[in-house]
């Protein structure tokens, strides 16, 4: 195996509504920004691949517009798929490891405020039995959270606790739009949005775009000085039906972590993908993670649900702070699905 | 460039039809005749509604058996603010129902009321459409137990053709709304294009584009310097089109081309008027038309198509890059 690294991440500001331009124009400065931070330029990338979804972007191949962005000279090879851009990035390790590259840029777009996100997750649910009842993803996330009540995991309470302390952290983070945190109480006295979630523990959709850069060996540390290796990576996907799962569990998350050795990792820090308060909940239980274990510093993708590159954003918002040395081994996870149907987990790194 | 960002709203509509398969096509049907059907798991327990394959295991499953109409809630939310694509319009619940008989949770709404009504291991019925089509909405919703029976009776809908469950299939149409955003290049364009004028952007190459998309995308960089063209062009590609297109308003054949308006380092995919389909050709010297001014708008509609301009035709060696 080739040791492969993150050198470099970038994001917007993920924010309600980003009006200022287009898709490419969205994704220029995140671009330009992870290329400057390790001293590349378009010219110099090896491998091009990106996620994003043509029904948030309401063209069909909409992502083929977005190589003007990534540069098209000189002509090199590129991909793309249709999931959040995490799982591009795991192209692109796998494509490392053949061994022909030695670097890759991995974009992510995630634009939700051009059209209705609860109408167009719709069509990611079954076409028979659940997308003609118009269910939308909110209602599908709270049938989860009430199993997880009902089973004793969790309370309504502490939902509230988890997503005051991600409003709190997300507060220092410039690169989610959010003017002032809500404590427990002040998330308790919400209306629901699909009881049992309110507003504050369920996912808020926002515009944002992501680009994360990966180099193998030698090539990662002559870009940076303290690569984010990553040590196992690994996903799994579980059953596409609710009713035949136990939605208290996460079968694929624990498989995933397992095979890329974070199962019960002693992580200092854990960045996933928990779009609801109560993923969370699942996830922490399924990854085995400690309460050494800092979760979701950035203060997650609750509050900055940039569909398609909220998953990628773990990746750089776990690596960023090995990078600085802010944290020495790291969780990243990214979630695809209803109800954490598919799960890509890694462990990162800044050992040598 | 302090104009607004243009913006248009954007209706998106997909025709899609369903063909089912034989298992969910005998489920469908199974409930035109207010019958339930599940599928019976290699571990014996009944899965409802029924897939041709065990979703954790992955075998071929066959086994359909008949389940009760009732059940219990194993797992629901409350909506309190129902959407326009949910299937009730006043306050319901979306549950996981295990129905008698079998061992999985159906998903589906439940028409309780009020919030306080519901629980975890509550028994519900099935409420049956008036009018029953083959679809899991002839499923209305489910309702409390004890809730009082409808004051109508289900009938079956008549098919237009009889059509086996194993052939079973349906319209399944999808519609939604979006408000696309132009992009900063893309508005200067369409503004100059209300204008009848032609304007590019340059990019960090020295390219001009014309549309321009955002980037320049010799280098990746975006695009800020807007350049006004020239309104004349040389035919650089082209295609003679015989095939008839939906909505089409010119007669067939016609030609189609890569115009490379002066001044441009791209090409403007155009139609080629004013000169019979068979002599264009590469190197031809042609003129923007536009639409009257009456009808300008911010569109690419304004232009109505290139027309030879009399010009002496550009050597092919001149454009070479592009042939």
């Amino acid at each position: 195996m080739r040791e492969v690294a993150i050198v470099s991440f970038a994001q917007r500001c993920n924010q309600s509504k980003w009006r200022e331009g287009n898709d490419i124009e969205l994704l220029i400065e995140p671009i330009n920004h992870a290329l400057d931070a390790v001293g590349m330029n378009r010219q110099e990338v090896h491998f091009t691949t990106g996620g994003s979804n043509d029904f948030l972007a309401g063209q069909a191949f909409s992502f083929v517009r977005a190589l003007d962005a990534v540069g098209v000279h000189p002509v090199r090879d590129d991909s793309h798929v249709e999931m959040d851009g995490a799982w591009a990035l795991y192209e692109a390790w796998v494509n490392l490891q053949l061994g022909q590259i030695d670097n890759a840029l991995i974009w992510s777009l995630g634009k939700t405020s051009l059209g209705k996100m609860d109408e167009l997750s719709i069509l990611s649910l079954d076409p028979y039995y659940v997308a003609p009842l118009g269910a939308d993803p909110d209602s599908v996330a709270a049938i989860q959270a009430r199993a997880l009540i009902d089973a004793g995991r969790c309370t309504e309470r502490e939902l509230a606790e988890i997503a005051a302390t991600r409003q709190e952290a997300a507060l220092q983070n410039e690169r989610v739009e959010l003017p002032s945190a809500k404590n427990a109480d002040e998330i308790m006295d919400e209306p629901y949005l699909a009881s049992p979630l309110r507003p504050s523990t369920g996912a808020r959709v926002t515009d944002g775009a992501a680009v994360v850069i990966l180099a193998a060996e030698r090539e990662a540390k002559k870009l940076c000085e303290r690569p984010a290796w990553i040590r196992g990576i690994d996903h799994r996907t579980d059953a596409h039906p609710l009713g035949v799962r136990n939605l208290t569990e996460c079968p694929s998350a624990r498989l995933a972590a397992k095979r890329a050795g974070a199962l019960g990792a002693e992580a200092d820090i854990a960045e996933l993908h928990a779009a609801y308060a109560h993923e969370e909940v699942v996830l922490r239980d399924a990854i085995g993670l400690s309460d050494a274990v800092h979760i979701n510093p950035s203060g997650g993708p609750m509050l900055a649900n940039s569909v398609m590159a909220a998953g990628l954003i773990r990746f750089g918002e776990a690596a960023q702070r090995i990078i600085r040395g802010e944290a020495d081994c790291a969780i990243a996870h990214a979630s695809h699905g209803p109800c954490l149907q598919s799960n890509l987990v890694a462990l990162l790194d800044g050992g040598n | 460039m302090s104009d607004p960002m243009l913006s248009e709203p954007w209706r998106f509509y997909f025709p899609y039809t369903r063909t089912t398969g034989p298992t969910v096509g005998k489920f469908l049907c199974g409930l035109r005749k207010q019958k339930i059907l599940g599928i019976r798991r290699a571990d014996g327990t009944v899965m409802v509604p029924p897939h041709p394959f065990d979703p954790v295991t992955s075998e071929t499953l066959t086994e359909m058996v008949e389940v009760g109409t009732e059940g219990t809630v194993t797992g629901w939310t409350w909506i309190a603010s129902p959407l326009p694509k949910h299937p009730l319009d006043r306050p319901f619940a979306f549950a996981l129902i295990k129905l008698d008989g079998a061992d999985t949770g159906l998903f589906h709404a439940i028409d309780a009321g009020d919030e306080s009504q519901m629980s975890t291991g509550m028994r519900v019925k099935v409420r049956w459409a008036r009018n029953l089509k083959g679809h899991i909405s002839d499923i209305a919703c489910f309702v409390p137990i004890d809730a009082e029976d409808p004051d109508y009776e289900p009938v079956q809908v008549k098919l237009d053709k009889p059509r086996s469950p194993e052939r079973w299939r349906y319209d399944a149409p999808f519609e939604t709304h979006y408000e696309i955003l132009a992009g900063r290049s893309m508005s200067t364009y369409l503004r100059g294009l209300k204008e009848k004028r032609l304007i590019g952007m340059r990019g960090p190459s020295g390219n001009v584009y014309i549309p321009p998309h955002g980037a320049d995308s010799t280098t990746g960089l975006a695009l800020r310097e807007p350049v006004e063209l020239g309104q004349n062009g040389t035919v650089v590609r082209y295609c003679i089109v015989n095939i008839p297109i939906r909505g089409q308003q010119i007669e067939i054949p016609f030609a189609a081309a890569n115009v490379l308006v002066d001044g441009a380092d791209n090409t403007l995919m155009a139609l080629i008027q004013g000169i019979p389909h068979e002599e264009v050709r590469l190197g031809l010297r042609v003129k923007c038309v536009w639409v009257d001014d009456d009808q300008l708008a911010l569109s690419e509609s304004n232009i109505k198509w290139f027309e030879p301009s009399g010009e002496p035709d550009q050597p092919l060696c001149e454009i070479e890059s592009y042939l």
